[in-house]
């Protein structure tokens, strides 16, 4: 089956574009994105964009085929990282730096960013580093290798101990709120297109304290987006609930703290939208659905933590209309896995973004016999 | 593998002694009796048996069989799959911290010596919760030499923690602590650990030595005696002449020197060396926590010398390309395959995922390890990710399980379901290691020490 599969492949790599840049999958199980499994489905792709799912999928006979024995499911999301952004993502000479555009500090060629596609990630979010900035910039949407999905989109706000600096101003948390309050006051650039909600937020917030200043500061302009490095979120579930904000939870690092599993597990069953932080390239890739794994054996449900690392991640990075889910209209990022996507055993074998064959994985001796 | 003769001694008298006496006679009043029913029990990988059941005694597995019946009294417990309890070979559970970041231990320091009891109870119930329950802890874990590894069982956190073996291991690093800096010191390090072992081998041969001229000694002193005892009137008599003479010429008398009155003496004691000599013999395992190329070839070239030596690879990163030496002098390699990004320290920078998988499918015996600390909790995990980069799923169970115990001597404990073993079970609802399996039942010395966590 894997070795028609590679064919098919190669035929589709050699032969370059036919039937219009169409093709069909067709894997053992089909994860669409909303918690249902389809058996043995089709996945109809045009021109990078899904057409048609579904297990009775018509399509010309000129349409080449792969067939997978094995999972498909859309590409994996991770909500926070710094794949090949180097010294970019750091700039700590000013506390505000509303109109720096991570957008500029992707590269699409660094190696870091085919490591990501290979593990079947195919939607990240760039983000600033933390250089004591209270505001670092605006982080980018992109597909890894690829292209810029979503700029301009959100706002880096750190509400955290780390926004202040020693040597400049503001040097205090009471400092922090001076200048955020001032800048939205004024209304100007990124703070006027969040204040209209054109815009939304990643907002830094470590402890539980700093978590809870930041929901209230977040009720009080109204935000949207979601919490980053808010290690006991879970535990103000409720109130984070309230706020409308997700939380981007994680990574969870072997043998790291079990309060800070425990918490996103919470927060999941509080009903607040969750995806998962990566970071790379502190992390490898795999630590992505290695803290999937590790919510599960901590009490997440199954479909809760697929949704986190797909559709329920796309929609936090505002890019859920988009991809995140195997449906007609989506863009066609999709991996096709050994065994269930949440299972850390399970590999990815192929990964599309757009619709384009971007990764591979070798033929083992295993797949020779088969 | 070299095992000391008093070991094998007690292995067989302890097999024996179980075989004579038959369960149903052995079963008391007062004993505490388990009787675990399973679908399947893993007996060890490779040997499962159907609708069996495994009765547990004391603390101690004294049947597995399909016919088995629960005695009057016995706890039943019923699951779908038994298997033995997974063991962690790269740990620190159990000991005081400081201990384990001395960078300044000995090859005489003593794991045991550093057990806190109460330093890590959370930890341990963390991992057992999740199946590890025996872990092989270490002192001085980035030191030069760490000293002698323990194996401590997860099994209790309330002031109360069973060792299984106090002398697992001894331990080295090379080319991980801070004073590493360039190649030449690391392949320093490494012709440091060569020199102790030969040192050890050196000292051992010189106490060898000594036993011998002592017993040659003795038995050249019994003889004489025997002789003079034999000769005794005669020698006095020429002795009393002697004196005699010597009074007459006005000369001092001097006694006459047996040439077997010297006595041998002992090599002077030496902990270190002493500790080291065990290593030698191949008594205890060396596990050397190394990474990369230059310092292998030079560990791997520099112990060849030594045939009785069981050496051991922790970590392990650059070990793909001395994979076929090391299948063929049988050097196991623990891994660690934890997700770690490219910002990781030098020694690990070409650390791979896949290391398990390519290092298995050359043959090298594979071991898993979680590194340490409260990662023992997530030993399994790692054992998923293992499998999930190419390890084969019966090799990862392997690795957690009778390999582990095999390598380090604690087989005739841990790390199967057979008779004599102690009662460390997992009843589980699945496969073991199967990412959507859950432990029902942990069992330590057939007592449930810990229901289920989670949903999965």
């Amino acid at each position: 089956m894997l070795a028609t599969t590679t064919l098919a492949l190669a035929a589709l790599l050699c032969g370059g574009p036919s039937a219009g840049d169409s093709f069909a999958l067709r894997a053992t199980r089909v994860h669409v994105g909303d918690g249902t499994v389809l058996e043995n489905a089709i996945v109809l792709v045009k021109d990078g964009k899904i057409v048609d799912v579904g297990q009775g999928v018509a399509f010309d006979k000129d349409v080449p085929l792969i067939e997978h024995d094995g999972d498909l499911s859309a590409g994996l999301v991770a909500l926070r990282d710094y794949a090949g952004i180097g010294a970019e993502g750091a700039d700590s000479t000013r506390a505000v730096m509303d109109a720096a555009d991570l957008r500029y500090a992707f590269d699409s060629d660094h190696p870091d960013m085919a490591r990501l596609a290979e593990s079947g990630i195919t939607t990240v979010v760039l983000a600033p580093g933390s250089g004591s900035n209270v505001v670092a910039g605006m982080p980018v949407v992109v597909k890894p290798t690829v292209r810029v999905l979503r700029a301009k989109g959100s706002l880096h706000v750190d509400l955290s101990a780390s926004g202040t600096s020693f040597n400049r101003y503001p040097s205090s948390y009471a400092g922090v709120l001076e200048v955020l309050e001032e800048r939205f006051a004024a209304g100007e650039g990124a703070f006027g297109e969040l204040k209209a909600g054109r815009m939304t937020v990643m907002l830094e917030a470590e402890s539980r304290a700093e978590t809870s200043r930041a929901l209230d500061f977040a009720s009080r302009h109204k935000l949207r987006g979601y919490l980053v490095d808010s290690q006991r979120a879970g535990e103000l579930a409720a109130k984070v609930k309230a706020s409308g904000l997700g939380v981007a939870v994680g990574p969870f690092a072997i043998g790291g703290d079990r309060k800070e599993v425990e918490s996103a597990v919470s927060l999941a069953k509080a009903g607040v939208p969750i995806g998962f932080a990566l970071d790379t390239p502190t992390n490898a890739p795999a630590m992505l659905r290695l803290s999937a794994a590790t919510a599960m054996r901590a009490g997440l449900d199954r479909d809760a933590a697929f949704k986190a690392l797909t559709s329920g991640a796309a929609a936090l990075a505002g890019v859920g209309d988009k991809v995140g889910a195997v449906r007609a209209g989506m863009e066609a990022d999709l991996v096709l896995w050994t065994g269930d996507p949440v299972d850390p055993t399970s590999r990815a074998v192929a990964v599309y973004i757009d619709g384009d064959l971007v990764h591979e994985a070798p033929e083992t001796d295993e797949e020779d016999e088969d | 593998m070299h095992l000391p003769s008093t070991w094998l001694v007690s292995l067989v008298a302890a097999s024996t002694a179980l075989a004579a006496a038959p369960t149903t006679l052995s079963i008391l009043p007062d004993d505490q009796v388990t009787l675990v029913k399973a679908e399947k029990v893993i007996v060890r990988p490779g040997k499962t048996l159907e609708n069996a059941s495994v009765l547990i005694v004391n603390g101690r597995i004294t049947a597995v069989g399909t016919d088995l019946e629960a005695p009057e009294g016995a706890e039943v417990l019923e699951g779908k799959v038994v298997c033995a309890g997974f063991l962690d070979v790269w740990s620190n559970l159990g000991v005081d911290g400081e201990s384990v970041a001395d960078s300044r231990t000995m090859p005489h320091c003593r794991t045991i010596d550093a057990l806190d009891p109460y330093s890590s109870g959370f930890g341990r119930e963390e991992a057992r919760a999740s199946g590890v329950l025996a872990v092989r802890a270490q002192v001085g874990s980035d030191a030069a030499f760490g000293g002698f590894g323990a194996w401590l069982s997860t099994g209790t956190s309330d002031g109360d923690l069973p060792v299984l073996l106090d002398d697992a291991c001894q331990s080295a690093t090379v080319g991980v602590s801070a004073g590493s800096i360039d190649v030449f010191d690391r392949v320093s390090q490494a012709d440091k650990v060569v020199d102790e072992i030969r040192s050890g081998l050196d000292y051992g041969i010189d106490w060898m030595k000594y036993r011998e001229e002592l017993a040659a000694w003795e038995a050249a002193i019994a003889t004489a005696e025997a002789k003079l005892t034999k000769d005794f009137k005669k020698a006095k008599k020429d002795r009393d002449k002697e004196v005699e003479e010597a009074g007459k010429e006005g000369k001092e008398f001097n006694e006459k020197k047996y040439k077997e009155d010297k006595k041998p003496s002992a090599p002077k004691f030496d902990a270190e060396k002493a500790a080291m000599e065990r290593v030698a013999n191949g008594e205890i395992p060396m596990v050397v926590t190394i990474h990369r190329s230059a310092e292998l070839r030079a560990l791997l070239d520099g112990t060849k010398q030594f045939d009785r030596l069981r050496l051991v690879i922790a970590g392990g990163t650059e070990t793909l390309g001395f994979a076929e030496e090391l299948a063929g002098r049988r050097i196991p390699v623990i891994v660690h395959p934890a997700p770690l990004g490219a910002s990781r320290p030098a020694h690990l920078r070409d650390h791979d995922l896949s290391l398990a998988a390519q290092l298995a499918e050359k043959d090298v015996s594979v071991l898993i390890g979680s590194g340490g600390g409260s990662a023992s909790r997530d030993l399994p995990l790692l054992a998923s990710l293992a499998i999930g980069h190419g390890l084969d799923a019966e090799e990862a169970f392997a690795a957690l399980t009778t390999r582990a115990a095999r390598t380090f001597d604690v087989a005739d404990q841990v790390g199967s379901v057979q008779k004599g073993r102690r009662g460390d079970l997992l009843i589980l609802d699945g496969e073991p290691l199967a990412h959507s399996t859950s432990i029902t039942h942990v069992l330590v010395g057939g007592q449930v020490v810990s229901p289920a966590k989670g949903g999965n």
